[in-house]
């Protein structure tokens, strides 16, 4: 008989019941018709159960039979107690699905290979530099360089590394896209075919080449359609003229790992897109370009990367010869280069979320362990319930692995039923992580189920039926019929539930102290002192297609400032080049009249250019000296520094600027000089420190200049009013620009505050999420604690009796009953502590003034835990103290 | 199944012998088959017949079919499958191996 056949035996067991006693009956009937007795028949026949049993084992799938046998029973004893159910789904779903949620981010952004030919091959080429960070930021003539000396690459291309934003004109519609600037290599190196029309090739990436375009399958799906003919239509970008060439597969969602850019335009376009002009095909000091390669068929990547660190030290060798200062050229001999696997495109987006991504990953797992450890304890305590119908099962005979296998499969009921719900509050969750990690902007990841995913729930699922159900199957398979008969105390299963709570305790300690940890961080971010008011600034740039530095645009930006500074409930407008903490920097070696540098020394301040009225519009206050004022605007037409001495150019230094290169004399009316062709500037003012990269850095030493005289590009304008949240003034600065100048818009309008919560993203998601976990593992924990001190209770209820019978007092019976759980408490709080010392060093990164072996931070973590479970506890010890002895002797 | 039984080991060997002859017996004529051909002396026990022949259908070697009978009555008749012929001959052998062996030992002790 088939296997086929046999498993159609399980589910119709009557039926082959029946066909067995037919077969049996028809033996009879014929032994009849032959003339014998039917009763003599029947006794030669034999035991007709006994062959039937043996028959009917032979002619079915036993295991699969029994399976289905322990799966009704289990629906049937889990339907009696739709509480216990709903609980243990609930805290399995919540288990499953955080887990599941953070692995498809973390498939998402560090697994997922890209759907492009043979993705393994492509490598990412990094960038380090003398001071030790590191980068991936190359300049044109850099990638030429690598692409044109290397013999390890099949092919290279440049991408800029970040998406723009780009205004078009599509049949008369206006509207913002992303496009990712490509050199015209893109397509070729990541072997890729159109969905239609044709891809970027080497032609159109030379200067003067018309301006073509590729644009995503989702582009094409939302503007177009899919309409084929879209091949050869065009719009207008910055009013030229391009022409869709064809479109990139749908699996495709380009080499920048959370971007979807609806356009692939190649390099030769730059200037339509990043404006200013195509010097940066030849200068060396461009460096917006991330460059990815292909390895040769069969070269290993450390061979490339030795290579390639050859060649590119022959240029920075020829670099070095060229200058005589010894800073600059051990600023050239200290940079390398290295290779970073990109099978799953450019590491950016991997770089800043890998981290806080597998931590996530330890905390939600810690928060299934912690799920599981709970039921368990709870399938234990009812375990001591059915001890009576364990005994029976045993006695007549069921098997050791029979018992296990029972309640396994209790456990993998759950389980099932656990994922199911896990999948719901994954997809829930899930993108609300996203959403969080997009930080006000778009996040587009790929998180379509894959097979990693599938793989992944299948053996979460296993492995939480067994981490909920080994312990009370081990326990029930050890049931003993004499032993059990004899002792009813069952005091080894109390000791299971006991270490099982004890798990618990310690696992919730880790999370408790994780959460604190991360919470003080964030708290810590939100109260230090940064140097700046976080509250009531508004920030905006101007939308406009105007060059940044037309005297028109001034006018208007200065006219726009004046206005809105008049407008009621405004304090102060200025602008600056550069927006504090917003993740733009730009920094310089600076020469300070009257100090010598130690040998090798060399100065280096971060900068910025600032309008008047800057101090007072960020808080940080000026010192000494005087603000920038309409004086310092003049000298921006000093153009001259072959001349004399060019007069009026001036700059505020900060604090710590003042500290280390000034000591005790006074900077102001002394001069710095900054620059290759050195400009001077007359020191005029000291203004307090302020943070200027992120919040976490040390203040930095600072150099102001006045806007006017140093301008790069657009400023951000920033509107400080008297309310804290400023967006009110948007409408009436939106008013005074139209009246100024009807062609411009409003851009990047956001708070300051929001522009400072940005930077600290990592910090804000694991403090939020860590408080979450934190916090449920504390509700379960204390629902662990009141289910195994109740049960407890329960047996003991004669005992209590007989204490009270012979004059122990309630006081001391509830004593009794805290002392176990102070007992439980203590093993777990030690387990807790000695692991979370060990697991908390590796989140050291992620914090900021919190140290994570502070006895402060696990001192609160205790406590809190203390309070909670003695909460949990007290509750059943107080019914403990209320029983009457007469009932508790009568109770069994 | 495990009890012993004096015709253990050997009751394949005849179920399959008699079926080669003569397919399509059901249970009951296939213990009195046994009990004829053996003139009388090999009994089986009635009811453990079948568990032996439901084990040799999962084993592949007999396959069963129901078929009604005169009476009107429904019966399971065996057949042996390609794999019963090779398993028949093997036992064969195996027996004429054992007999001629255990007659030696009766014969030269």
């Amino acid at each position: 008989m088939s296997l086929w056949s046999r498993l159609f035996n399980v589910v119709r067991g009557d039926r082959l019941i029946h066909e067995i006693d037919e077969e049996f009956e028809s033996h009879v009937a014929d032994a009849v018709a032959e003339g014998r007795d039917s009763a003599e028949a029947r006794r030669a026949f034999g035991a007709a159960l006994r062959h039937r049993e043996a028959s009917r084992d032979i002619r079915r799938v036993m295991w699969l039979d029994d399976f289905l046998m322990d799966l009704r029973y289990a629906a049937r004893t889990l339907a009696r107690q739709p509480g216990f159910l709903a609980a243990a789904v609930l805290s399995l779903g919540l288990g499953i699905g955080a887990n599941t949620a953070i692995f498809s981010l973390i498939d998402a952004v560090m697994l997922r290979a890209m759907p492009v030919s043979e993705p393994q091959q492509l490598v990412q080429i990094t960038r380090s530099y003398a001071g030790g960070q590191t980068g991936g930021n190359f300049s044109y003539p850099l990638f030429e360089y690598l692409r044109d000396g290397n013999h390890v690459f099949s092919g290279l291309f440049a991408q800029s590394s970040s998406v723009n934003r780009v205004r078009i004109d599509v049949h008369g519609v206006t509207e913002r896209v992303n496009a990712a600037l490509v050199s015209g290599s893109y397509h070729a190196v990541l072997g890729m075919t159109a969905a239609t029309g044709r891809l970027l090739v080497a032609e159109d990436d030379v200067p003067g080449a018309p301006a073509v375009a590729v644009i995503s399958y989702r582009y094409w799906q939302r503007h177009f359609a899919r309409d084929p003919s879209v091949v050869g239509a065009t719009f207008s970008l910055e009013s030229a003229a391009v022409t869709i060439v064809g479109v990139t597969p749908p699996e495709f969602f380009g080499t920048l790992p959370g971007t979807d850019p609806d356009l692939t335009l190649p390099l030769s376009m730059a200037r339509l897109v990043r404006g200013g002009d195509d010097m940066w095909r030849r200068l060396d000091g461009y460096n917006f370009l991330s460059v990815m390669a292909r390895l040769r068929a069969g070269t290993r990547s450390d061979h490339a990367a030795a290579e390639l660190r050859t060649i590119f030290s022959n240029r920075l060798q020829a670099q070095a010869s060229r200058t005589h200062d010894p800073n600059e050229r051990r600023r050239i001999l200290g940079q390398g280069v290295g290779l970073v696997s990109a099978r799953s495109g450019f590491i950016w987006l991997r770089l800043r979320f890998s981290e806080p991504l597998l931590i996530l990953m330890v905390i939600v797992a810690l928060v299934l362990l912690l799920a599981c450890a709970n039921l368990s304890s709870l399938i234990l305590a009812r375990a001591a319930a059915r001890q009576r119908e364990i005994l029976v099962r045993c006695a007549i005979g069921a098997g050791r692995g029979r018992l296990i296998r029972q309640f396994l499969t209790e456990s993998l009921v759950l389980a099932v039923l656990g994922s199911l719900a896990g999948v719901v509050l994954a997809i829930w969750f899930g993108s609300g992580l996203v959403a969080m990690m997009a930080n006000g902007g778009t996040l587009m990841l790929q998180t379509t189920p894959d097979w990693r995913l599938f793989v992944f729930m299948g053996s979460i699922t296993v492995a939480t039926c067994l981490l909920v159900g080994l312990v009370p199957s081990l326990q029930a398979g050890r049931t003993n019929v004499r032993a059990a008969l004899t002792d009813v105390r069952g005091g080894a299963r109390r000791g299971l539930g006991k270490a099982l709570v004890i798990g618990q305790i310690a696992i919730s300690l880790i999370l408790l102290v994780g959460a604190t940890l991360f919470v003080g961080t964030l708290i810590k971010l939100y109260s230090i002192d940064a140097g700046f008011r976080r509250q009531g600034i508004l920030t905006f740039i101007l939308d406009t297609q105007e060059k940044p530095d037309t005297p028109h645009r001034l006018a208007v930006e200065a006219e726009l400032l004046q206005r809105i500074g008049h407008l009621p409930g405004v304090a102060s407008t200025s602008a600056a080049q550069i927006l504090f903490i917003s993740g733009g920097g730009w920094n310089g070696s600076v020469h300070v009249e009257g100090y010598t540098p130690a040998a090798n020394e060399e100065l280096i301040a971060d900068f910025n250019a600032v309008a008047p009225g800057f101090f007072d519009t960020t808080g940080t206050p000026i010192i000494a000296g005087r603000d920038f004022d309409e004086r310092d605007l003049q000298s921006s037409t000093l153009v001259d520094p072959a001349s004399a001495l060019p007069a009026g150019r001036v700059a505020i230094i900060n604090e710590r600027f003042a500290k280390a290169y000034f000591a005790d004399r006074s900077p102001l009316g002394r001069h710095l000089t900054v620059g290759r062709a050195p400009y001077e500037y007359e020191i005029v003012g000291i203004s307090g420190n302020a943070k200027y990269l992120d919040l976490k850095e040390a203040f930095p030493k600072t150099v102001y200049f006045a806007l006017a005289q140093k301008r790069q590009g657009a400023p951000t304008l920033l509107v400080h009013t008297a309310s804290e949240n400023p967006m009110w003034v948007v409408p009436q600065v939106e008013t005074v620009l139209r009246n100024i100048d009807p062609a411009m818009r409003l851009g990047s309008v956001r708070t300051f505050a929001e522009q400072v919560d940005r930077s600290i993203l990592n910090e804000r998601i694991m403090a939020t999420l860590g408080a979450f976990f934190g916090v449920l593992a504390l509700i379960v924990a204390c629902l662990g604690i009141f289910g195994v001190v109740a049960f407890q209770v329960a047996q003991r209820t004669r005992e209590f009796g007989i204490r009270m019978a012979l004059g122990a007092t309630q006081r001391r019976v509830t004593g009794l009953v805290l002392r176990d759980v102070s007992v439980m408490l203590l093993i777990g709080c030690a387990v807790g502590v000695a692991t979370a010392a060990g697991l908390t060093r590796v989140v050291k990164s992620l914090l900021f003034g919190v140290t994570p072996t502070d006895p402060a931070i696990f001192l609160f973590a205790i406590t809190l835990l203390a309070v909670a479970s003695f909460g949990a506890g007290y509750a059943p010890a107080w019914r403990a103290a209320r029983v009457d002895p007469t009932v508790a002797l009568r109770h069994e | 199944m495990s009890k012993p039984d004096s015709l253990q080991g050997s009751l394949d060997l005849l179920v399959l012998k008699i079926l080669s002859s003569r397919p399509g017996l059901h249970g009951y004529a296939l213990m009195t088959a046994i009990h004829a051909a053996s003139r009388d002396v090999l009994h089986v026990e009635e009811g453990s017949l079948y568990p032996a022949l439901h084990r040799m259908e999962e084993a592949g070697w007999i396959r069963a079919e129901w078929m009604t009978k005169d009476s009107g009555r429904r019966a399971r008749a065996y057949e042996l499958t390609a794999a019963g012929k090779k398993q028949l001959t093997a036992e064969e052998s195996r027996w004429q191996a054992v007999t001629a062996a255990v007659n030696r030992v009766l014969r030269t002790v």
